[in-house]
């Protein structure tokens, strides 16, 4: 666990860090996000005393990060740089067993440790192991500047815009192989960058900066349907509720208690749907084949005939696919409506456009945010 | 023709035969020996005075410091020998001293140019890893520097080369007798014959030291970079 206690930094007349205190949790990444000049590179140099705090402490496992001599603090802290920072006249091996070979480790160890970093990180040992970081491209350099600084295990990670310098493609299939890793190692990491959206997909807990404070310090999903004030919900961006359909998953916006009716009667039992008061609501319809169907009952009352309305469910999801991903096949179905996979013998549930569009609507009204892009 | 040829290179032979077997191969030997002692001396003060003056705790006094060395290029070799006359006397020690001020400058420059070169990404990512100051500049700043230090070392012993003919004005030896004897005796072949052995001289030295260089870096580096 990090704790930022009250730290502040100053060069000379000017503040690049006002007073921030923060607390990241142990396994989780922290994003720090902010407009350029906002002080998140500061505020992460601080942690591993690149730059020394000019007020405030940091406390690692709760003990001040002060008392460990500065080199020592910093070989548990795995250090991940803008463009990569390689020593270019070491081999490949060589940079990723810099910190084990500083710790002491002797050399068959770090040897089989580079050879499983380099899997790791899903380079061929055998291929790169012996080249220079000038003939490896710049996605492969990034990560080999991952592995090295994984290379001594540290419980601590510092990333500062590690995928900034690589094309989209590149870098989206690195932000995707660290969240795998991150899923298995569990580090504890603070992760800077100015792109909102790496800061969403990345980040366990983001915190936004604005001139050299913290505006806002929240999961992902809480930042985008609480955005603190305007500068917060500015910086998320016009394209909010678009954000929001990639964070939150199937299970949490459908509905779980459709009602069920058999294709055979469904005439019989849709009037009577009606008649007991129900509204606004999907109606799953099966017929004898166990294949599903279903409408929605406010249309039948002013279609009024059901057989124009009702259409297959054809597609159907996990309860842990995004929201993002349900739209996606709706509309590539022309289908306003997506099964959803019960767990276990749950029933399942049904995820509808409409649904979608009312859940979004709530999470983004009675805030600040509600006036962007008007 | 061909007897014509044979009898143009017994001339030359005899003009200067007796200059390259008898004259030249102890005054050869003494140059060789002004020019190692004044660049080793020059390398032994510059590289470390380069090494300092990079270092954060004294960098704003490196343009000072630079400002001194570069006198001792500024002042024409011969002012500079002349300087040392009444200080230093005349002979082999004098003539080293002038030389080692002489050559200082590319050196030190040199240094200081290639150290601050490095990358600072490069130097923070060192540090961020945990290692010592002396190990980022042993391990990291000097290697990555040291084609740029090299550089500044060849320049200097191929100057001192040239400038160590001059020498022999204060008894310090070396080609420069052949040559200051030659305009005395209005002899253009010792001129001749002592200037041409000093430029095969630095070519022959900074082709070892690229030599040597090549060697040190070995195939450290497939490309260059």
């Amino acid at each position: 666990m990090i704790r930022l206690d009250g730290v502040g930094k100053d060069f000379g007349d000017f503040t690049a860090v006002r007073e921030l205190s923060l607390e990241i949790p142990e396994g989780k990444t922290c994003v720090m996000v902010g407009p350029s000049g906002c002080g998140k590179t500061t505020t992460m140099r601080i942690v591993n005393r690149l730059i020394e705090p000019t007020r405030g402490t940091v406390y690692i496992d709760g003990e001040d990060y002060k008392k460990k001599k500065v080199e020592i603090l910093r070989r548990d802290i795995g250090y991940v740089i803008q463009e990569v920072g390689l020593f270019p006249h070491r081999t490949i091996a060589e940079n990723i067993s810099t910190t084990p070979k500083l710790a002491g480790w002797d050399d068959k160890k770090i040897k089989k440790r580079v050879d499983e970093l380099l899997d790791l990180v899903e380079l061929d040992p055998d291929e790169n192991r012996n080249k220079f970081p000038r003939q490896l491209s710049g996605g492969q350099r990034q990560r080999v500047g991952l592995a090295r600084a994984m290379a001594a295990d540290p419980p601590v990670m510092l990333m500062d815009e590690p995928f900034a310098a690589v094309d989209p493609i590149t870098r989206e299939n690195l932000q995707n192989m660290f969240l795998r890793l991150q899923r298995k190692m569990k580090k504890t990491i603070v992760f800077v960058t100015h792109d909102i959206n790496e800061a969403i997909k990345m980040g366990d807990q983001i915190a936004i900066l604005k001139q050299g404070e913290l505006v806002q310090a929240d999961t992902p999903e809480e930042l985008l349907a609480n955005p603190k004030n305007q500068f917060v919900a500015d910086f998320i961006g016009v394209d909010r509720a678009i954000k929001i359909l990639d964070l939150f998953s199937t299970d949490e916006v459908m509905w779980t208690e459709a009602p069920v009716i058999k294709k055979q009667s469904m005439q019989d039992e849709a009037r009577k749907l009606i008649e007991s008061g129900e509204k606004g609501i999907p109606v799953i319809v099966e017929d004898e084949q166990g294949k599903k169907f279903w409408f929605d009952l406010d249309e039948l009352e002013k279609e009024g005939s059901l057989e124009d309305i009702i259409r297959p469910l054809e597609i159907t999801l996990d309860p842990t696919n995004s929201i993002k991903l349900a739209m996606a096949r709706m509309l590539e179905h022309n289908n306003d409506a997506v099964l959803i996979k019960g767990e276990e013998d749950e029933e399942p549930g049904i995820l509808t456009l409409r649904g979608i569009r009312n859940y979004v609507y709530r999470i983004c009204e009675s805030s600040p945010g509600e006036k962007v892009g008007k | 023709m061909a007897i014509t040829l044979a009898q143009f290179w017994d001339n030359l032979a005899q003009t200067y035969g007796p200059i390259f077997s008898e004259r030249i191969p102890p005054l050869l030997i003494q140059h060789i020996q002004l020019v190692l002692m004044a660049t080793g001396i020059a390398i032994v003060i510059g590289v470390p005075l380069g090494i300092i003056l990079t270092r954060p705790a004294l960098r704003k006094h490196s343009q000072k410091v630079l400002n001194v060395v570069n006198i001792g290029q500024a002042v024409p070799g011969l002012a500079l020998i002349a300087i040392f006359l009444p200080i230093l006397g005349i002979g082999y020690i004098p003539a080293v001293v002038a030389l080692v001020i002489y050559g200082l400058l590319p050196i030190v420059r040199n240094t200081i140019a290639g150290l601050d070169g490095v990358d600072d990404k490069i130097k923070e990512a060192a540090r961020g890893m945990g290692m010592y100051n002396n190990q980022v500049l042993w391990q990291i700043e000097f290697p990555l520097a040291f084609p740029i230090i090299m550089a500044g070392i060849k320049t200097s012993a191929v100057i001192t080369v040239g400038t160590a003919t001059l020498a022999a004005l204060i008894g310090g030896g070396g080609l420069g007798r052949l040559i200051f004897a030659g305009i005395s005796l209005f002899r253009p072949e010792f001129i001749l014959a002592g200037s041409g052995t000093a430029a095969v001289l630095a070519i022959i030295i900074e082709k070892g030291l690229s030599l040597f260089e090549k060697v040190v870096v070995k195939e450290r580096m497939p490309l260059d970079f």
